[in-house]
């Protein structure tokens, strides 16, 4: 049996490849244009990375993105860029890819620029999420991972460096992300400043069963949701009573919970949260 | 039988299959302009020159669309979203990618005969990503408008170049996405680049030779009518692009053609004026590219508001006369009928919510403005969005019910305004927009309206939303899809669903619906395939 099959594969192999290569021949004069030599030689990092690059990236950015992302990378139409949360691969390769070609089922069409002004414009996008800074904070980080892990359960619904919950956005860069105002606000009124990823839903079935969670996708015949106990859940509309989107987030507002001194520790643990 | 009869005899052989070849090969100007009478084949990007989207084929109809089936997938090769309309003549469909390949596919079974790949160059400046929505015939050639501003003939036996004209320079922001439009021996094509500071025009080319044959641009020059409308020198970067394909009436033998915005978009500080004819219809003689009429739905726009939609040509009896009528779903979210003879305004009504006008004066058709609702630094909320209460994607009418179909989108957007400089192949647009809410907070839905009063006798809403083309059928249906990848089929008198697939891909394109193999067919792209649906083979 085994024979056969390396003698099938002796003889079939390579017939493939050649049937598979001349097929994606033709289609490659098509892909000759969609992809660059960057991608077909497979760079994986940044080779332009300076200052003027990230401002030679921003004047492509104003030319060829600005319409969709906001002329400060804030979003529009399309989404914010500064938050460094990049849903469809934040690698470097991975930006240059879905600048380069756009991203299939999206808004975003590919920009046609030389290969060194799209990973100028990666630089430029980059420099927009270096965010947090180094901002002084008064609390104390210590005792903020002890109140997180504590009096906040917070891991119940957020992800650190892989554990935790997943109603809430995952926190293990955020100091990177977010500045401490916002950090605070968010923990205080975390409606204010929802994720679009983050809405709530709220939908009772005919029999009367409430299930809450996290939307994440629908269309005129069924929707589908992440639910509080993080089950995948879908629901035709005709066996649903009622869909409630209501505009408050999942998560409380913690304010009675965190204030004064709490609150500036929460906030100097949640900012010193960094990539390694 | 002497030399000289011998030559006769043969000749005359020689045309009888010279005859015989072009019936069966060739798409004449005759069987364009009785499309109409070939319900079979989809010769042109709007079905017929009126642009009704109307198919006259009659198999499918209300009692059996619940049995559609799929027959057939074909995965087209690119990246990019698919808008593209298929011909179909003789059982072989052209469709193309937004990347300019074109594909000829046996319409049975999708299995391919051959495929073209434009060249692109790895420079485009392009405001929205590249796009093609399809080819016209003539003969047995293709012409195809490329998004690096080419006009493109290609034979279509073998998909080989027989021609290639520069059109405009992509360097500068001009692009074709739309299909061309073939009147007799002509290859009518519009320029895109509207968010690039272009001077928008029409141009004519020679069938046969691709040569030039006219120009006639949409914004007026120094010393021409409509030029005052322009403060200083903005006329020369005032964008009016003809970005879509438009309609014709052989009878009275005009082309009707939308304009885009005027430039830059969203900054009319520095265009102060009507800025004509940017957001206009205008009817043109196709021979000499006159322009005969003119109709301005936006004048001087700062909400990125093209008339970019296709108009749609109709008779009926108006206030108690038969008219030659236009109908024409615009992006501001008016409806408006004109009579395409005279292009005399007859009335105007909202067919989607907005925020920016009263009304439109009943006398002039010009709007009667809001106030305070131009784009400003801090953002200004209007109805509809950047995108429209309606936008490129065809609506369809049908004779039957005496129905417009439009998708229409009741949002609304904050409209921001921006300093605008214009340098040569960089965006001129003078701002953006942000959306006010999530996309399913608004109503998307296909509406089907009265034409003659602007009444609205149903709807079918879509979520999340739906920015697909609409196609009418005799046999009572209208046919239509979503962003969610959804393909549906609706009762053209109720609007009542009574059919859909999903797809798995956004649907951008228009359906179409052709004969092959005997059996009516309707095919519709959806993410990077094509799909194509049928009734049970017997």
């Amino acid at each position: 049996m085994f024979r056969v099959e390396s003698a099938l594969r002796r003889c079939f192999l390579p017939a493939a490849i050649l049937l598979v290569s001349s097929l994606w021949w033709a289609d490659g004069l098509a892909a000759q244009n969609v992809l660059s030599r960057a991608l077909q030689e497979r760079v994986q990092e940044n080779p332009h990375t300076t200052e003027a690059d990230v401002e030679a990236g921003a004047r492509v950015f104003r030319r060829s993105c600005s319409l969709c992302h906001g002329a400060d990378g804030t979003g529009g139409d399309g989404p914010d860029l500064t938050r460094g949360v990049f849903r469809h691969g934040s690698s470097d390769a991975a930006l240059f890819r879905n600048i380069l070609t756009g991203i299939p089922n999206t808004g975003m069409g590919g920009i046609y620029q030389p290969d060194k002004s799209i990973w100028q414009v990666v630089s430029y996008v980059r420099s927009l999420s270096r965010g947090g800074g180094e901002e002084e904070v008064r609390g104390d980080p210590r005792r903020g991972r002890m109140l997180y892990r504590t009096r906040g359960s917070c891991s119940d619904c957020h992800r650190l460096n892989g554990s935790g919950g997943r109603l809430g956005p995952d926190l293990s860069d955020l100091g990177w992300r977010r500045a401490p105002d916002h950090i605070s606000a968010s923990i205080t009124d975390p409606s204010v400043a929802m994720d679009a990823d983050y809405r709530t839903v709220e939908v009772r079935t005919d029999e009367g069963n409430v299930v809450r969670g996290l939307l994440r996708n629908e269309d005129r015949f069924s929707i589908q949701l992440l639910d509080e106990f993080e089950n995948l859940r879908s629901f035709e509309k005709t066996d649903l009573a009622a869909i409630d989107k209501p505009e408050e987030s999942l998560m409380p507002p913690l304010a009675s919970f965190f204030r004064g001194r709490d609150l500036d520790d929460l906030v100097a643990y949640l900012y010193s949260l960094r990539p390694e | 039988m002497t030399i000289k009869r011998k030559t006769v005899v043969l000749a005359a052989a020689f045309l009888l299959a010279a005859g015989s070849l072009s019936a069966q090969g060739g798409v004449s100007y005759e069987q364009l302009k009785d499309a109409a009478d070939d319900p079979g084949n989809w010769l042109m990007y709007s079905g017929e020159y009126n642009s009704q989207r109307f198919s006259r084929l009659v198999e499918i109809d209300r009692s059996n669309a619940a049995e559609l089936q799929l027959r057939w997938v074909h995965q087209m090769p690119t990246l990019g979203r698919l808008e593209t309309t298929p011909l179909v003549v003789d059982e072989v469909m052209y469709a193309t990618t937004p990347d300019n390949v074109v594909r000829a596919l046996d319409a049975r079974t999708g299995r391919q005969y051959w495929s073209y790949a434009h060249e692109l160059p790895d420079h485009l400046a392009l405001c929205c990503g590249k796009q093609n929505r399809g080819v016209a015939i003539r003969g047995d050639r293709l012409y195809m408008g490329t998004v690096d501003a080419h006009l493109v003939s290609l034979d279509a036996k073998t998909g080989a170049v027989i021609w290639d004209t520069e059109v405009g320079n992509p360097r500068t922001g001009q692009s074709i996405t739309a299909a061309p439009m073939v009147v007799r021996d002509l290859v009518i094509t519009g320029i895109g680049g509207g968010e690039y500071g272009i001077r928008g025009f029409l141009d004519a080319y020679d069938a046969d030779t691709g040569e030039l044959r006219w120009r006639t641009y949409t914004i007026p020059g120094p010393g021409e009518p409509g030029n005052e409308t322009w403060e200083g020198d903005s006329w020369k970067t005032g964008g009016a692009p003809t970005w879509m394909t438009g309609s014709y009436d052989p009878e009275l033998d005009l082309l009707y053609w939308g304009t885009g915005n005027p430039g830059p978009d969203w900054n009319g500080e520095v265009r102060e004026g009507d800025n004509l004819h940017s957001d206009s219809v205008l009817a043109i003689r196709p021979d000499t590219g006159e322009i005969v009429w003119t109709f301005q739905f936006t004048p001087h726009d700062v909400h990125d508001w093209d008339a970019c939609q296709v108009p749609i040509l109709f008779d009926a009896e108006y206030d108690g006369e038969q008219r030659k009528l236009m109908a024409f779903a615009n992006r501001n979210a008016f409806f408006y009928l004109l009579d395409r003879e005279t292009g005399e305004f007859l009335f105007a009504r909202e067919f989607a919510r907005q925020t920016w006008a009263e009304g439109i004066d009943q006398d002039t058709g010009r709007p009667i403005r809001v106030p305070n609702m131009f784009p400003s630094e801090e953002g200004t909320l209007v109805a509809p969005t950047i995108g429209g209460a309606a936008n490129w994607f065809s609506p369809t009418y049908s004779p039957d019910t005496g129905l417009f179909y439009i998708q229409a989108y009741d949002a609304e957007m904050l409209y921001y305004m921006a300093e605008a400089e214009y340098e040569e192949g960089e965006l001129f647009v003078g701002g953006y927009g942000k959306p006010a809410g999530p996309a399913d907070q608004y109503v998307s839905a296909v509406r089907g309206i009265d034409p003659l009063t602007g009444d609205r006798k149903w709807e079918y809403q879509v979520q999340p939303r739906s920015t697909s083309g609409l196609l009418a059928t005799k046999g009572g249906l209208v046919f239509g899809g979503s962003v969610a990848g959804i393909f549906y089929a609706l009762d053209a008198e109720t609007g009542e669903e009574l059919w859909h697939r999903r797809l798995g891909g956004n649907v951008f394109a228009a359906p179409i619906s052709y004969e092959a193999g005997g059996q009516q067919h309707v095919t519709i792209a959806a993410g990077r395939a094509l799909f194509t649906f049928a009734l049970p083979a017997e």
